[in-house]
């Protein structure tokens, strides 16, 4: 007997996030197979990003205002930027550099990072950006990082900036010697050595313009080789999914180290010759303001940040700020790099809607570095799409059905992250590998030309990530009429404003503590509404009693976890021997583990464990 | 231009610090290193140099602002910047 539910639900939005639902069969659902394609052909305008670069050059108009950390402007036309990259080219040249070598990359988001970007690859070699460090109290642990980097990598050469020269050779001695740390000023510079004719190595498609590092387990992030041609098939179906023109203009304060700034920001404007505004991250950081001051300014269209960004905006910017903004022209805001709060976009567009701001712009976004960048985009006819689902079918049985009221512990507010970039597929896996059928919560696999030849010299971990053309995410998720909605994560990382953390990595540091009880640790992440982010539990067990030096211990974690990551918890549980839940085989039971402590369940501090019946 | 009240500022500044780290305000002195004692990352120290300069006004030098570790460091440049 065909059972029908029914659904027509309209979210109560006061803001204008409102989502009709059509009648769901169940039957209908469970009967589809997880798996889309888009078969959208389309030929790429370039074969290789130089050949993007050069384009642009011919264009009249700037590509890029880069604006400093007073918020001026410097406009920047293409025609400089290919003579620079010719200047660094020619200089690296003359250091010897061969083809396919890796150069590190850390120079700030400005204009000197695209000559020394485009140089290295027009003197043949490999561009590998890695991240600033944050502050000079974190930078044991970015120099250890770094120090992986270089050793995996093998890079000779260096690149970057005076400050950081003095930090790096008065800390540490980095792999590659003083000789290998190269200032961009010096590969800038126009003296006889750049005047020399040389003759650029051939660059063809399929080489490797990138690889990007993705923050593995602590010490061991991989390397993601990305060549020009997975680039611009990324790059080109961004474009045709959020229907990029000239006419658009763009705006980003994402670090050019981070895929989302670098591919994004800078390749899709200069792909789609639209103008860009390049803010430095530490600007807006400083200064939100300034972001929706630029967008009013100069008209932009498109603007892209993690959800954290647009909670910040909320929180910081106040009505006087808002009263000379005007964001009418912004037609597109992705949202992506980490999970979309619901709160947040509604908080945002409530906030803004004085200013002229559009109710329909939010547009989340599915991707990740092994795919270049994008692998899914809503459809342009409607950008965000929210549902209801049952809290307690989704988390305990994986499956999305729909929920029901207003209770927020009984529900889930998810929104989609959309549909495959043209040329991209994506599917959800069962257990076996086979396709789960819409409804179902699997893994999400994607399939396109975006992906990856492999990690850098490590082919076990590409084996291991990449299957049958497949990419394994390691993100859970369901479809729903071929939209993709991410429902968590299948190795458990918390994902904390962009960045990501492994349970395992707090657990260990916290395990190794003095009167910690080793093996008895379990962090998790909870949702943190007011900041649109999650905030980082740990509960660890522990035989000490007495309250003064549960504080004092509370306070060793705390730090101990900071200092080794950069990042604290937002919450520390110290509960007694026993507390924490166990598999027969003594595996830690992570999930149960949130549960007892969002439902309070524990006790911190000594006391009677609270046992359930 | 009015003179500003060193008092008002150490009292801002320690009730913005205070928030950020989700600690009472009277947990929070001077002597207090912003990673190692209060627990703030990088982003949240960015976002306590944001108020306060917006607060007095003051537009900061990224290169000063690495320098800075403890409460009384931040209370420090601040002075320097209101004169």
């Amino acid at each position: 007997m065909r059972g029908i539910y029914t659904c027509v639900m309209r979210r109560k939005s006061a803001y204008n996030i409102t989502v009709k639902e059509r009648s769901m069969d169940y039957n209908e659902i469970q009967a589809k197979p997880a798996r889309a394609g888009n078969l959208l052909e389309y030929t790429l305008k370039y074969d290789t990003l130089l050949d993007m670069l050069i384009s642009r050059g011919n264009d009249t108009d700037d590509c890029i205002m880069f604006m400093d950390m007073k918020n001026r402007e410097r406009p920047v036309h293409a025609s400089e930027f290919i003579r620079q990259s010719e200047t660094v080219a020619r200089h690296l040249l003359d250091l010897g550099i061969e083809k396919h070598e890796r150069v590190i990359i850390m120079l700030p988001t400005g204009p000197e990072f695209v000559p020394v970007y485009f140089g290295i690859l027009m003197s043949g070699a490999i561009p590998v950006p890695v991240s600033r460090p944050a502050s000079t109290s974190g930078i044991e642990r970015y120099l250890a990082n770094l120090r992986h980097i270089i050793a995996d990598s093998g890079a000779r050469i260096f690149v970057t900036v005076e400050q950081i020269r003095e930090n790096a050779s008065r800390l540490m001695t980095l792999p590659m010697g003083e000789e290998g740390i190269v200032l961009a000023d010096e590969l800038l510079a126009e003296d006889a050595c750049s005047r020399k004719t040389v003759a650029f190595p051939a660059v063809e498609s399929d080489d490797p313009a990138l690889i990007q590092y993705t923050s593995g387990t602590t010490g061991r992030p991989k390397g993601v080789v990305l060549t020009h041609e997975n680039l611009l098939h990324n790059i080109h179906g961004i474009g045709l999914a959020a229907d990029f023109s000239p006419d658009d203009r763009g705006i980003s304060w994402l670090p050019l180290y981070h895929d989302m700034g670098l591919i994004g920001g800078l390749f899709t404007s200069l792909y789609w010759k639209m103008m860009l505004v390049l803010m430095m991250p530490e600007a807006f950081l400083l200064r939100p303001a300034w972001w929706l001051q630029n967008i009013t300014r100069f008209g932009i269209t498109v603007g892209v940040s993690p959800n954290f960004g647009y909670q910040y905006c909320v929180s910081r910017i106040s009505d006087e700020a808002k009263e000379n903004l005007d964001l009418g022209s912004w037609r597109l805001a992705l949202n992506g790099a980490e999970p979309v709060d619901v709160n947040t976009l509604d908080s945002f567009i409530e906030s803004f809607s004085s200013c002229g701001l559009r109710s329909d712009i939010f547009f989340p976004v599915y991707g990740m570095a092994e795919n270049s960048l994008a692998a899914t985009f809503p459809s342009m006819e409607q950008k965000t799409v929210m549902r209801r689902f049952s809290r307690e079918v989704l988390e305990q049985e994986g499956r999305a059905l729909p929920g029901k009221g207003d209770d927020m512990r009984a529900c889930i507010d998810l929104v989609s992250v959309g549909y495959p970039l043209p040329g991209q597929e994506v599917m959800i896996a069962d257990t076996e590998g086979g396709a789960c059928n819409e409804g179902f919560v699997g893994e999400i696999l994607v399939k396109s030309p975006s992906i990856t030849p492999g990690y850098y010299k490590n082919s076990d971990a590409t084996d291991e990530t990449i299957v049958n053309g497949w990419l394994h995410t390691g993100d859970m998720g369901f479809m729903l009429d071929g939209m993709l909605f991410i429902s968590g994560r299948k190795k458990e990382i918390i994902i904390k404003r962009g960045r990501n953390i492994y349970p395992y990595d707090l657990e260990r540091i916290a395990s190794g503590m003095r009167d910690i009880r080793r093996g008895c640790c379990a962090a998790f992440s909870v949702p943190n509404r007011e900041q649109g982010t999650e905030d980082i539990v740990i509960v660890c067990e522990t035989g000490v009693l007495e309250q003064g030096a549960l504080q004092d211990l509370k306070k060793a974690v705390r730090t101990g976890i900071l200092s080794r990551l950069g990042i604290g918890p937002d919450d520390i549980l110290l509960v007694p021997k026993g507390s924490i839940p166990k598999t027969t085989s003594g595996k830690i039971q992570r999930v149960l583990c949130r549960e007892l402590y969002l439902s309070g369940g524990f006790t911190d501090g000594p006391g009677q464990i609270k046992k359930s019946s | 231009m009015g003179t500003v009240s060193h008092a008002d500022l150490k009292e801002d500044l320690i009730f913005i610090i205070a928030k950020l780290a989700e600690q009472d305000r009277d947990s929070v002195s001077l002597e207090h290193r912003i990673r190692e004692d209060l627990g703030m990352d990088s982003l949240k120290s960015m976002e306590a140099i944001s108020r306060i300069t917006e607060l007095y006004d003051v537009d900061p030098d990224l290169d000063e602002l690495a320098e800075l570790k403890t409460v009384g460091d931040i209370f420090e440049y601040m002075l320097k910047q209101v004169g």
